[in-house]
């Protein structure tokens, strides 16, 4: 899969000495970025601060970018990396904040919504992201890039190195995990 | 929601119950859903990331290492080298532009590689004509090549041999041509008491002065006694 020719032309750009080529870049892919940062993190700002590092080490190697896929997805996986580093230092993964940005987005269609149900899709939504945090490498990846990032599987493909039809296997594998450690919990 | 709704179709086709994948693909979409709204996207972010690049290096691999080199940071010099030598003849799709900003730099490394090269052959081939005097170690080899004892009996079936022919003969043979006087032979001479008795007829008949002694007589004994025996021979190929 080869990257949009947008991509590629500021790519070129800053690597031709035009660092301004870069803003762009971080306007059309910062969003995402964040996005699956912050699902990770649960935590707008230090999502930010996330996407923000990830978008400098790209930057820095940026002359390592093959080009083959998407920008954005190279960018995003540096930054699921991050949130799930700095994820897994925590001592406790993910208590959502009940404020309007943490509530997910069917649920704030309602806004009349029981608090208390509020509260119960927050403490599932936080089992679930120490859960994927909590995953061994591939798998985490895989799965925090597909649901967290929102990339294809090809995108996910294209931009680990891996065959399709393993990633295809490691993200049923991870979902396996996942679910093993959430009954586990649901027993404990 | 997420963006992208989970199905089924992602999964491999490995050997799982359809009860199985049902809760797997719940399960996915259940991920899909957290906490999938927007971000509110603080117009500083943009900003703050420029600021942030702002203050690192241009990324262009022909600059990259040089600024390494500024700061003396050889490693992340090195790093920048290869990621010219990528992106200059690596195989992936980059942009031309990216390429041409890097192959003056990785030309310029296989230049400066390539006359390192040349001068340490020259300094290689100036010691040269001391490598191809012989090792002193050749010597020791040549011990190796005595014949040992085992090899010994063989010459006993195989007279043709030089060495061992050559000195056995004349000391042991009691060919009668070869020995114009028996006591010449040694030992065999000592032994052989009878032929001279049968001399004293024979010579009137013939030509005494050119066969001294009946030869023909004698063959049989002194090579009976004196057939030397597998064990003696390696002592007489030692010389």
């Amino acid at each position: 899969m080869a990257a949009p020719d947008g991509d590629r032309q500021l790519v070129a750009r800053v690597l031709a000495g035009e660092p301004d080529a870069f803003r762009p870049l971080v306007e059309r892919v910062g969003p995402s970025v964040v996005r699956a940062a912050r699902r990770i993190l649960a935590d707008e700002l230090e999502a930010e601060d996330v996407a923000q590092e990830a978008f400098v080490i790209a930057y820095r190697s940026l002359a390592d970018w093959r080009g083959e896929g998407a920008f954005g997805a190279w960018v995003g996986r540096i930054a699921v990396r991050l949130a799930v580093r700095r994820a897994a230092r925590r001592r406790t993964v993910g208590w959502i904040a009940h404020d309007e940005a943490a509530v997910p987005l069917h649920a704030s269609e309602d806004r009349a919504e029981d608090p208390a149900v509020s509260i119960v899709r927050g403490d599932r939504a936080a089992r679930l992201r120490a859960a994927v945090v909590g995953l061994d490498e591939p798998y985490r990846e895989v799965v925090a890039l597909r649901f967290f990032g929102d990339r294809t599987l090809e995108e996910i493909a294209t931009v680990t190195g891996r065959p399709l039809n393993t990633v295809k296997t490691h993200l049923r594998r991870g979902l396996q995990r996942i679910r093993i450690a959430l009954d586990r919990e649901d027993l404990a | 929601m997420s963006g992208l709704l989970f199905t089924a179709a992602e999964l491999d086709v490995a050997d799982r119950s359809a009860a199985e994948e049902r809760i797997l693909v719940a399960l996915g979409r259940e991920l899909g859903w957290v906490d999938p709204g927007e971000p509110t996207g603080r117009p500083a972010f943009v900003d703050g990331v420029m600021a942030a690049i702002g203050a690192e290096p241009t990324p262009r691999p022909s600059s990259a290492w040089l600024a390494s080199l500024r700061r003396r940071r050889p490693v992340r010099a090195l790093a920048a080298l290869r990621d010219s030598f990528r992106v200059a003849f690596g195989p992936a799709a980059r942009p031309w532009r990216a390429r041409l900003a890097a192959v003056p730099v990785a030309v310029a490394t296989v230049m400066l590689a390539g006359s390192l090269g040349v001068v340490g052959a020259g300094a290689a081939g100036v010691r040269l004509p001391d490598s191809s005097q012989p090792p002193p170690t050749a010597p020791a080899v040549a011990p190796t090549t005595r014949p040992g004892p085992s090899v010994a009996p063989e010459p006993t079936s195989t007279p043709s041999t030089p060495p061992r022919t050559v000195t056995p003969t004349p000391e042991r043979s009691a060919e009668p041509s070869e020995t114009p006087d028996g006591g010449e032979a040694g030992d065999g001479a000592a032994r052989t008491a009878r032929p001279s008795e049968r001399e004293t007829p024979e010579p009137s008949d013939h030509e005494s002065h050119d066969t001294p002694e009946p030869s023909g007589h004698e063959t049989p004994e002194p090579s009976d006694h004196e057939t030397p025996g597998p064990n003696e021979t390696p002592e007489a190929g030692d010389a």
